[in-house]
């Protein structure tokens, strides 16, 4: 308890000072920067939600969708109104067939029909068409407000229908003047263009604008080519020539695009600068040109679109025209095409620029400032953490003893059987010497032997351990122990008068200071944690005893989980000779068959070579021939032994080179007779080149032996009684076993209830044979699954890792 | 026994061990032993008809030794059959027992006792050779009757007289006699016991509830 007090007070111990800091440097950001910051929000008392249809006649994926998007919603957010903003994407560009259409309305009819619109915001060309088109059917009496539609679009908007909008200008003409004073020396210019409806609109729209262009520009238009095909006519093209990029949704070829995927295809290798209309394409291989930002056409329409939500009816709205577009350029690109930047008219911008000095001047003097007092801040800090200092002090004692706890926790958690043991003696060792005592031990208390004796100690260099105490001559401590309390003592003063006895023993032993704590698990003393000091006297602190009951506390975690693990490994290997026994029983009179038949050759061989014994002469070629076949039988009959032996043996688990085809063979040898009584055919599939497996080889029969008696049973009552014993190398590279039978198969409620403990169908089972095969397996770094077969039947596959592997 | 070429034992058993050594012992008591690994090997090398004996496994695959004697016993002549079993299963040893066995040893068995068996069960099956011979030559001269003839035979061993013979075929008594003269002759009878005899040997016999009445005083 004492310990999660101090472990939660470190992170402030140590890491104060920088909170501080951070802390003062954005206080300092606040204050200087704040005004800036504190961007006035819009006033208005919020109305009730709306729910309004955003419906674009493009994917979602254009570059352009996305900045309208987001333009809406930006705008919806700052004007606070709760509206329900829903979207639709029709992908119309790309989707062209008819019965589309239909799908489309009629999911839009399903979706919203119980849905009442209070505006539907259209975008784009296809988007607007759609909306006039079936919005009466679809979204009856909501208002149309549009966007990112061209004048050129052809789209008529009837007179007295609710609908208003955004027109969209590109501004071809600009652009191209733009280009013009960049490359005063141009003599072509080549408008390249798709063939979707949108494609077109925009094209048609860029004609318009550039009737009035002044001469001197050879004009060509490239529509609708194949990408593949633009590509190599732009990269024909000479540096005297302006291109201008309009949009390709669509090819020829019948491929779909966005602007800025042929960007990427043909940009790099067009031979003049390519000049564009859309924001979305700047960054992306264009020099520049006087750019329609989507963004801002997002925003308008939400605006307008508000302002139908707030009752003007959308019929005495007329459409408005855009915001006049930006003049923005790539500085990349302007240097890539050498082209003067100076020849920019002045309200252009121009991102990408070379970073210099003069255009980051006022960047750096802010950030030199920010160093300067964030310098002075540290000096202040330093002052205040002078203060602390001794705080630390203290803790850090404390901390040190932490750190030595919580290695020694982290370290015994993992430790397992042998290595434990010199984990415990390890972190004895540790506590030992930070507390700088001179023994530090794990005791045991045997009341039944009366003696107390280490189980584990660490004793500084020269000094000895106690081999074994009486118990009886440490009453008070024994008693404290069981109490479950702890003792110290400073000097032999501080004990108390009922430990008389032990303070002799205290002073037999030489001890002068002493600790000690009692190791519970599962509220049974496991041991007791002993600390004590022979050359001088040592004073303990309420706050050192609590911590070292403490570390007792970590010991006896350790000893209990070793125990449990010593314990389960015990149970385990009780259970696992239990079910190779109980195996046996069910093939006892197999076995005894298995006995039987060479015992029955070799007698009646022995009594017909009695026989001949007696007569005259004594057929000597045959006798010989009697007492080979009597050997071989013996031998035959001590095979079987042996094999039963072996299986029955309880005993360590040992880990040898095993081949798994061998000991299928083996098991198989033992049920051959018992397969032959129950009329079942055996066959096996065994695979030479399954891989050999370092395991149990006893345990490995007995899984094996569980498979193939359950799938005999399987079969009692089947019709075709064929059992399949396989071996193989799974895709894993680990060998495997697998026993296929005709029986019913398992229920399929039962497939994981199998390999539970106790879970049998059979009537005579206990239901631990494949808990106990799983466990077995699964002590090897295998799996055991069952599976029901598609003809019939079931298959239990066991796999085992291959030796190789292992030792990889 | 007493015949020139000494009788011929069956054996079936699945283990080759106890295969040839059951051969071995057999042959140096002095019979003559086929041996066959297998129960459909033996009926696929079927011995010559008639009785024969055979010392038979209980456990095999496919065909066990229960099932090769019920197969046999369909044959119309089963076999004088010593078993030996592995295990003293009783219910498996009274079925054996039930369906004609001569005996049922258990495994490990002594040489005498499985000699003691297989005299006897070739005893059994000379006897049943010459039970079957006689009623075969029996049952030949019986085929020589006329129906007439057969009609009296089944009358004369069920020891009517002439006289109701007479009254229940509705011939003459003198009738009666020329036929019963025949039948004596053709029967090869020397006496009216002597025709009984065969007739319990073929089971010739009137059926009872035809004459109810008529009991024979």
């Amino acid at each position: 308890m004492a310990n999660q007090a101090h472990t939660r007070s470190t992170p402030s111990g140590r890491h104060g000072p920088l909170g501080v800091t951070l802390w003062g440097v954005l206080l300092f950001v606040l204050v200087v920067a704040g005004p800036a910051l504190a961007a006035p929000a819009g006033p208005g008392i919020p109305p009730p939600a709306k729910n309004v249809l955003l419906l674009y006649g493009e994917s979602r994926v254009l570059p352009a969708v996305l900045e309208l998007d987001d333009g809406i919603r930006v705008r919806f957010a700052e004007a606070g109104v709760t509206a329900q903003l829903f979207t639709e994407y029709l992908d119309l560009s790309w989707a062209t067939e008819p019965r589309y259409q239909d799908h489309a309305r009629a999911f839009l009819r399903d979706k919203y029909g119980a849905r009442p619109l209070d505006a539907v915001i259209a975008l784009g060309t296809l988007g607007l068409r759609f909306a006039l088109q079936h919005g009466p059917e679809l979204f009856p009496g909501a208002p149309i407000v549009f966007a990112a539609v061209t004048p050129a679009s052809g789209i008529e908007i009837p007179q007295g229908a609710p609908v208003t909008g955004v027109w969209m200008r590109p501004e071809a003409a600009a652009t191209v003047a733009v280009a013009r004073r960049l490359q005063p020396g141009a003599r072509r210019l080549v408008v390249v263009g798709g063939i979707s409806p949108q494609d077109r609109a925009l094209m048609e729209d860029i004609r318009l604008d550039l009737a009035g262009q002044p001469a001197g520009l050879e004009t060509t238009y490239l529509e609708g080519l194949p990408l593949e095909d633009l590509r190599r006519a732009l990269a024909a093209l000479r540096p005297d020539s302006i291109v201008l990029l309009g949009s390709i949704l669509r090819d020829t070829g019948g491929g779909t695009f966005s602007a800025r995927e042929s960007l990427r295809l043909f940009g790099p290798v067009s031979g003049a600068p390519i000049y564009g209309l859309s924001e979305t394409m700047l960054g992306h291989g264009i020099v520049g040109g006087r750019l329609i930002s989507f963004r801002r056409q997002g925003a308008e329409v939400a605006d307008l679109t508000l302002r139908v939500l707030g009752g003007e009816p959308a019929a005495s709205l007329a459409p408005i025209r855009g915001t006049a577009s930006t003049l923005a350029f790539d500085g990349r690109e302007l240097r890539r095409w050498g082209l003067n930047e100076a020849r920019l008219p002045p309200d252009s911008v121009v991102t990408n620029r070379r970073p210099s000095w003069t255009v980051y001047r006022w960047q750096i003097a802010g950030g030199a400032a920010l160093i300067v007092l964030q310098a002075a801040l540290i000096v202040v800090l330093l002052a205040h953490r002078r203060r602390r200092k001794r705080a630390e002090a203290a803790l850090t004692e404390r901390l040190a003893f932490e750190t030595v706890v919580s290695d020694l926790s982290a370290r015994l958690i993992n430790l397992r059987g042998p290595d434990l043991g010199v984990g415990i003696v390890h972190g004895l060792k540790r506590v030992g010497e930070h507390l700088g005592v001179d023994r530090a031990s794990i005791l045991e208390l045997s009341p039944r032997d009366g003696t107390i004796s280490p189980m584990y100690a660490w004793t500084a260099a020269g000094v000895d351990m106690p081999a074994r105490l009486d118990i009886e001559q440490f009453p008070w401590l024994v008693g404290r122990m069981r109490r479950g309390e702890a003792y110290a003592f400073a000097r032999h003063d501080d004990l108390p008068a009922e430990a008389a006895t032990d303070r002799a023993a205290f002073e037999r032993l030489g001890i002068r200071s002493g600790v000690g704590t009692p190791l519970r698990a599962g509220g049974a003393l496991v041991g007791v944690l002993t600390l004590a000091v022979l050359r001088r006297e040592q004073s303990w602190s309420s706050d050192l005893i609590a911590r070292i009951e403490f570390v007792g506390g970590v010991f006896a975690a350790a000893l209990s989980n070793h125990r449990g693990e010593v314990e389960r490994e015990a149970l385990r290997r009780d259970l696992t000779h239990v079910g190779r026994v109980s195996s046996m029983g069910e093939l006892a009179a197999s076995i005894a068959h298995e006995l039987n038949q060479p015992l029955t050759a070799i007698l009646s061989n022995a009594q017909v070579a009695q026989q001949l014994l007696g007569g005259q002469p004594i057929d000597l070629a045959e006798l010989r021939e009697i007492l080979a076949d009597i050997v071989a039988d013996d031998r035959r009959a001590g095979e079987v032994i042996r094999r039963l032996r072996e299986f029955v043996r309880k005993g360590e688990t040992r880990r040898d080179r095993v081949d798994v085809n061998t000991v299928v063979e083996d098991v198989l040898g033992l049920v051959r007779n018992d397969a032959m009584v129950r009329n079942v055919a055996v066959m096996t599939e065994l695979a030479p080149d399954a891989p050999a497996v370092r395991a149990d080889r006893i345990q490995l029969q007995q899984v094996v032996l569980n498979l193939v008696l359950n799938g005999l049973d399987a079969m009692r009552d089947s019709a075709e009684r064929d059992l399949l014993v396989a071996t193989g190398v799974d895709p894993a590279g680990a060998a495997y076993v697998a026993v296929s039978d005709r029986g019913g198969g398992i229920a399929e409620e039962d497939l994981r209830r199998v390999f539970d403990p106790f879970f049998t169908t059979k009537r005579e089972g206990l239901g631990m044979g494949l808990a106990i095969a799983r466990s077995l397996v699964e002590s090897h770094g295998g799996r055991l699954i069952a599976e029901n077969n598609k003809q019939g039947g079931a298959t239990f596959t066991f796999t085992i890792p291959a030796e190789d592997a292992d030792a990889a | 026994m007493s015949k020139r070429t000494p009788p011929t034992v069956y054996v079936v058993d699945d283990d080759a061990s106890v295969l040839k050594s059951l051969g071995r012992m057999l042959r140096r008591a002095g019979f003559a032993v086929e041996c066959f690994s297998s129960g459909r090997d033996f009926l696929a090398h079927p011995p010559p008809p008639g009785p024969s004996c055979m010392i038979l496994d209980v456990r095999m695959p496919q065909l066990d030794g229960l099932e090769l004697q019920a197969s046999l016993a369909a044959r119309g002549c089963p076999p004088a059959i010593v078993f030996i079993s592995g295990s003293s299963d009783i219910p498996i040893s009274v079925r054996a027992m039930k369906a004609g066995a001569v005996d049922f040893l258990t495994k490990p068995y002594s040489t005498d006792e499985l000699l003691d068996a297989v005299r006897r069960a070739v005893a059994r099956s000379e006897v049943d050779q010459a039970r079957h011979a006689r009623s075969e030559a029996i049952a030949g001269r019986m085929r020589t009757l006329s129906r007439r003839e057969a009609e009296v035979l089944s009358q004369v061993v069920t020891g009517r007289l002439n006289k109701q013979i007479a009254g229940e075929l509705g011939i003459t008594e003198k009738t009666v006699k020329v036929h019963r003269a025949r039948v004596m002759r053709k029967m090869q009878a020397d006496s009216v016991a002597d025709l009984v005899r065969m007739g319990e040997v073929l089971g010739v016999r009137p059926s009872p509830e035809e004459h109810p009445s008529r009991a024979p005083e």
